[in-house]
């Protein structure tokens, strides 16, 4: 793990040992009444039992986060570390009040609060933690994580680099961690449904799927941008389909922001609101910038990758092609896999209809987390939001619904299936190879795209068979001092 | 090109991107064009050693991790040891595939200090460069806490584990 010359004391808010000794004492001054959810009884689970978690991170997506860890009877969050002393002050307050209870009885003490996650990670009484930083934090920190022997819950996409999300897949097999990759859509009952129909035949054999890829403008034409737009000129660089580097002016730091820790292993640039305050009421407001985030990866596609992946049969492999749109052969970006099947990249559900007409034009098609799946018995959806799982023709969908297509996923929710791999010490639903396989589908598709041409992949040795400039785009240099 | 480049010298931190945009295809279209690429590669090596902004710098050496050769090590390595340039010279030595990147690396270690020493190390790592194992063997005692893991991870990474 990297280290830092960083004066960590200072930075540290931990509530000492001694303040908690303190409190205490006060406490046991009245007579003790150890309560029946402590001792386990009434169907609570004892704090000896309790999975004793960290959080990482407490932007928009960290406080859903936080709020699910605080409502799951089987978790006890020990820690939170933000680099941003507001958002760690929020964190703090909610875990305060959703502890109170277990505060005013003694059984819980007080929120290990830290700016510098290895502080974190180098508690011995943590069991596991959930990363919900910018994406370019999420391999690194799940690294160190699964080396301080932590499980880990990583936001996706787990990776800004196929070589650094290869790494990670090794350092939790290494160390015999339990991973779930952030992708709830794929422990969605329906979401299941329909990619075990898929995989099971259901539609013939498929021939093709599609999903979302759109240019950066969607992202950078909003109005928040528009303080910056002599810089970011969405007109020009909206056009693109990837992140891009950019040099934003300087701004000054906010008050009790660790800015050179929110950078980490990024290239040092000075700060500037857009990456870091977030675009209400969207979240992520760093993915624009490739050294921070993966754009389209970012938004959608990563969750995207990872149902059709499982629905197609490839969650932990990949296509052996990418066909750029300027080769001629299809009129977008389109992954071609091992048994012919063709991923095709549109930029709106139109697409499928208008450019492609694959599925007919009254078939409803909205939402988002996946795709369309055509196969030569008819198409399905596997998608999330709007309208849900649809389908067609209406034969095939009386089947679908047929009740022995149901998939018994038991009343665990992603985070639920990830706290009972932690105890079964099984693999959970979206795995480390998982993730990292659904991550790499969106860093092939931003090397074809940056590089202008088709590409061929070996999804198994995972480097492009004779094509030294692309095997470049594999890995990128880190900050020093930081590493993997 | 020169007008590409002239461009380029102005980019600085709240520059417009999109005044690059023109530069980043051009270096895209040669891509099988060994020729215009050694003249982009020399183009743009002649920028990096300019009085231009860090913006345009880190521009350059993101293009020379997908373009530069070995006539673009000896500029880059130059960058080691400046603490505004360093990680921005590794993050396009780090990329470019030939053993001269190697022995640049290595010579570096001799004259960088500090967390730009580590950089080095790190990068040495990520290259699984086995002729840096003596001197990374040597680092793993140090008394530097920081540098001594650095080497150890390093090592880990070019001899891993049985």
């Amino acid at each position: 793990m990297a280290s830092s010359s960083r004066n960590a004391a200072s930075k540290r808010r931990v509530i000492t040992r001694r303040n908690f000794l303190g409190r205490t004492v006060v406490a046991a001054a009245a007579p003790v009444i150890i309560p029946a959810s402590a001792r386990g009884a009434d169907g609570h689970v004892a704090p000896s039992e309790r999975i004793a978690l960290g959080l990482i991170g407490h932007g928009m997506m960290g406080r859903g986060h936080l709020g699910r860890l605080l409502s799951a009877p089987e978790v006890e969050v020990l820690a939170l570390c933000e680099v941003d002393r507001t958002r760690l002050d929020a964190g703090l307050a909610a875990v305060a009040g959703a502890y109170a209870e277990r505060i005013a009885g003694g059984t819980y003490g007080a929120c290990g609060a830290y700016t510098d996650y290895r502080e974190l990670l180098a508690r011995d009484d943590i069991d596991g933690v959930v990363i919900a930083t910018p994406d370019h934090w999420h391999s690194p920190m799940s690294i160190h994580a699964a080396e301080a022997g932590k499980d880990v819950y990583c936001e996706k996409p787990i990776s800004i680099t196929i070589d650094e999300g290869r790494q990670l897949v090794h350092a939790v097999r290494r160390h015999g961690r339990v991973f779930q990759n952030g992708s709830q859509y794929r422990t969605s009952p329906s979401i299941r449904r329909a990619c075990d129909f898929i995989r099971q035949g259901g539609l013939g054999n498929v021939t093709a799927a599609f999903t979302l890829w759109n240019t950066m403008e969607h992202f950078i034409g909003g109005g928040r941008f528009q303080a910056c737009a002599a810089s970011v000129n969405p007109a020009v660089t909206g056009k693109y389909y990837a992140p891009q580097d950019y040099a934003l002016p300087e701004e000054p730091v906010p008050d009790g922001l660790d800015w050179d820790l929110w950078l980490g292993p990024a290239l040092a640039r000075p700060y500037n609101s857009l990456y870091h305050t977030n675009p209400m009421p969207g979240v992520v407001p760093w993915s624009f910038c490739e050294d921070f985030g993966v754009g389209p990866s970012t938004w959608y596609h990563s969750h995207a990758a990872d149902v059709l992946q499982y629905a197609l049969g490839y969650e932990e492999s990949g296509p052996v092609d990418l066909l750029h749109p300027g080769s001629g052969e299809f009129p977008t970006l389109t992954c071609r896999y091992a048994n012919g099947v063709l991923l095709h990249l549109v930029e709106g559900w139109s697409q499928v209809k208008d450019l492609y007409h694959a599925v007919p034009q009254e078939a409803q098609l909205d939402g988002s987390f996946g795709g369309v799946v055509v196969g030569e018995r008819g198409w399905l959806t596997t998608m999330s939001g709007g309208s849900g799982v649809t389908g067609g023709p209406e034969e095939l969908m009386a089947e679908y619904r047929d009740p022995r297509h149901d998939v018994d996923l038991g009343d665990k929710d992603h985070h639920g299936n990830w706290f009972e791999c932690i105890k079964t010490r099984e693999k959970p639903h979206s795995h480390e190879e998982i993730g990292h396989r659904a991550a790499s589908l969106g860093h092939l598709t931003i090397i074809a795209y940056k590089l202008g041409r088709s590409l061929q992949w070996d999804p198994a040795r995972e480097v492009f068979p004779e094509d030294a400039q692309a095997n470049r785009m594999l890995r990128r240099a880190r900050r020093a001092p930081w590493h993997i | 090109m020169n007008e590409l480049m002239a461009r380029l010298k102005t980019y600085d931190w709240g520059g417009d991107r999109g005044t690059l945009k023109d530069l980043d295809n051009l270096i895209v279209a040669a891509q099988n064009d060994p020729g215009t690429l050694s003249d982009i590669e020399l183009a743009l090596l002649e920028v990096l050693q300019s009085e231009v902004h860090l913006p345009a710098k880190e521009y350059i050496c993101r293009q020379l991790a997908l373009i530069g050769t070995s006539r673009s090590v000896a500029v880059l390595a130059g960058m080691l040891t400046d603490p505004e340039l360093s990680d921005r010279a590794r993050f396009a030595l780090e990329a470019i595939p030939d053993a001269s990147v190697d022995d640049a690396l290595r010579s570096a270690l001799a004259n960088a200090a500090g967390v730009l020493r580590v950089g080095i190390v790190n990068t040495l790592g990520e290259r699984r460069d086995p002729k840096a194992v003596p001197l990374l063997t040597e680092m793993q005692n140090s008394d530097d806490g920081v540098l001594s893991r650095a080497a150890a991870a390093a090592l880990r990474k070019i001899a891993p584990p049985a």
